[in-house]
């Protein structure tokens, strides 16, 4: 349900309470970082200071998305509200629009007397964020997710009673309209929502290991099956297009940046690819640099050098990635290194991309070290595995060895 | 063939393999908790594990306890089994995981833990009690209330569309109302059977627990996590009987403190205790 008129407005409402009725106009509405379209009917909708407020909290992204039903009310204050997911497989299929026919925000709103439409309140819709039985459901939204566990971190080779307890270190999810954490991540592809809450948590601990992070908020970046994530993902990749996630992760960071908030990012996988995407969308639409911000890119499934090339122009820091050599995604999909022998190695060690989970897949988890690597593959005694990571060891090793004679001779 | 014929006709690889069994012994003050257990598809540390569970020391028991949200327990030992896609080309591409846990908990002074209805009442006191705590804190407390707190802003919303948020808040973002804990005999055992589960979501937590005195009880906890909700059904039922068949190969009986040191080490039937496959930290 996205919107619901609550009848006639027959109680006048007290001035300067939450519920005072305010009019607005164009240049009330842009002092206040309010960007209303210009057809938009100042006669005909009036705010209470509640909703008002909301509004004015919200990203560029999700304020546009919730001024639109506004409108749409505004001209038919009388019409149905629907409650259904869009099931269109055409706009699915459009990726720079959001999927579904009603954005996730509850519009509560009276007709007055006079037939002008009074907003009284704008609130998540409850029915429509969080986890959904079907996964294709669940909408691009920021979550606050909490630690609930006592503290379980990936940190190497781990016992069966530590992999269940990381996967239940992070929950108590619940959206948010702005990031109020020190730090945020964003997701990769086939994640849903209770997976990427402790997945990100996870990389989120590994990219920042001397901040105690207690709470974090994710981007979730939804799963819609496995050919959509796809297409969504070449969609990203093209320089002209930017998906839904793009331009609403862009305006997240133009809000972090207005609100002066130090932010700290994790991008995985399909995250990175979104991020660049957001990257360039953000210099075109919007102006000022995220200096405030970084970014720590993990298992890249975009090229690092054009997200870090992207993230320079707009001032925001990045990290030194954490790409596994062994790993295909950011090898081959990521285009990071398309030498014959990162060919090789990503397609022996493809089956453990998609044979495993949490473990000793190069592509799941944070990537702690290609020695590490080594040790967790010998613990676990993936023998053929360890010997190719060794091999690969020692030759960078001999690598090094020889570019340092060449120096001592120069 | 038989192998690959049985793995297309179930839809996926992995999970529970009742043809490579291990068990496990051990001792709960005068108790003897015997697991036999399928061996697990993922690979894991391996660590010596722990034979004697002296729960009735209160030191103890303090000292190796641990909480997560509303349960407070002593860990006895843990075994997971992985369901993937039979040709998977993408990564995070499984279907989830089945997990059985067994645990010592206590119950609350006045709760005895033999009376398997006051057991069962204790359980999903101990859950409401939890979550709908008048003072939500840390680590998910007084979830419930807090919703409730933040909902009641919203003054201008009808009562009918309040309770329609405010249920959906509580089963989206909060800890919803759980089933009345129920008995269920297992080889002539009466089990006190208890479930966390949350609509819209196909992950759930089964219980079983069991009096080990009137202060102290033993919990087999499964819990199913579902990574690909569109690819439930294939391993559902496969995740089900696993369940089903693992409890009826648990059993507690008396402990004989004489008992020969040979019987209390584990044995593995049909296989080794190894990888099959897919492997995980």
């Amino acid at each position: 349900m996205t919107w619901k008129n609550s009848g006639a407005n027959k109680n006048a409402l007290q001035p300067s309470s939450p519920h005072s009725l305010m009019g607005l106009d164009h240049q009330t509405a842009l002092e206040h970082g309010l960007r209303l379209p210009v057809d938009f009917n100042y006669q005909k909708v009036e705010f209470s200071y509640q909703a008002f407020v909301m509004l004015q909290s919200l990203n560029d992204y999700d304020q546009q998305q919730v001024i639109k039903e506004i409108q749409f009310i505004s001209l038919h204050p009388t019409a149905a509200s629907s409650i259904k997911q869009s099931r269109n497989p055409f706009r699915h299929m459009r990726r720079s629009d959001i999927p579904f026919r009603n954005y996730h925000y509850f519009i509560d709103y009276k007709i007055a007397a006079n037939g002008q439409v009074h907003v009284t309140d704008i609130l998540f819709d409850q029915q429509l964020y969080g986890k959904k039985d079907r996964h294709t459901d669940e909408r691009t939204m920021l979550y606050r997710v909490e630690r609930i566990g006592s503290g379980a971190k990936y940190d190497g080779a781990k016992m069966e009673e530590e992999i269940t307890e990381l996967t239940t270190e992070w929950g108590g999810a619940k959206p948010t309209t702005q990031v109020k954490t020190a730090h945020a991540a964003i997701n990769g592809m086939l994640n849903e929502f209770a997976k990427a809450q402790w997945l990100m948590g996870t990389h989120l601990d590994t990219a920042y290991q001397s901040d105690a992070i207690q709470a974090y908020t994710l981007f979730h970046n939804p799963s819609d099956k496995v050919v959509r994530d796809l297409i969504e993902c070449a969609f990203d990749k093209s320089q002209s297009n930017a998906s839904h996630n793009a331009q609403h992760l862009a305006a997240v960071l133009k809000q972090n940046q207005q609100l002066g908030k130090k932010v700290k990012w994790v991008a995985h996988s399909q995250g990175a690819i979104i991020f660049l995407s957001a990257l360039r969308y953000y210099r075109v639409h919007y102006q000022g640099l995220l200096t405030s911000q970084e970014l720590a890119i993990h298992g890249s499934g975009a090229n690092v050098a054009d997200l870090q090339q992207a993230a320079k122009l707009v001032g925001l820091k990045t990290h030194e990635p954490r790409n596994n050599p062994f790993d295909p995604v950011p090898n081959l999909a990521g285009k990071n290194d398309l030498s014959a022998s990162s060919f090789a190695r990503s397609i022996k060690f493809f089956p453990s991309i998609i044979f495993s989970s949490t473990g000793a897949s190069p592509h799941t988890l944070p990537f702690l070290g290609v020695k590490t690597y080594y040790a967790q593959l010998s613990t676990l005694g993936s023998k053929v595995r360890a010997k190719e990571v060794k091999k690969y060891i020692q030759k960078a090793e001999q690598l090094m060895q020889e570019a340092q004679k060449k120096q001592k001779t120069l | 063939m038989k192998k690959l014929l049985k793995t297309l006709w179930q839809g996926f690889v992995g999970g529970a393999d009742f043809t490579q069994l291990v068990t496990e012994r051990f001792i709960l003050e005068d108790k003897l908790l015997k697991i036999t257990i399928p061996i697990s598809n993922v690979v894991a540390r391996q660590l010596p594990k722990e034979v004697n569970y002296p729960y009735r020391n209160r030191h103890w028991f303090n000292t190796k306890q641990k909480t997560h949200t509303h349960e407070t327990y002593v860990h006895i030992y843990t075994r997971v089994w992985m369901y993937l896609p039979i040709i998977g080309i993408f990564p995070s591409s499984e279907y989830g995981m089945l997990s059985s846990v067994f645990r010592i908990k206590k119950t609350h002074d006045g709760i005895n833990a033999l009376d398997n209805q006051a057991l069962g009442s204790w359980l999903n006191q101990e859950y409401d009690e939890y979550y709908n705590h008048p003072e939500p804190g840390d680590k998910a407390r007084g979830s419930n209330t807090r919703i409730r707190q933040e909902m009641s802003k919203h003054t201008t919303l009808s009562d009918e569309v309040m309770a329609i948020q405010l249920e959906a808040a509580i089963n989206n973002g909060g800890y919803p109302q759980i089933p009345d804990a129920t008995t269920v005999q297992i080889n002539g055992t009466e089990w006190v059977f208890h479930q966390l589960i949350k609509p819209h979501s196909r992950s759930r937590t089964d219980m079983y627990c069991l009096g080990l005195d009137e202060g102290h009880y033993l919990v087999v906890r499964f819990n199913h996590q579902v990574d690909r909700s569109d690819k439930h059904k294939k391993w559902r039922k496969a995740a089900n009987q696993t369940q089903q068949r693992v409890m009826e190969m648990v059993s507690l009986t008396d402990y004989v403190a004489d008992e020969p040191q040979s019987r209390l080490s584990n044995d593995t039937s049909s296989a080794l205790q190894t990888s099959s496959g897919q492997e995980t930290v």
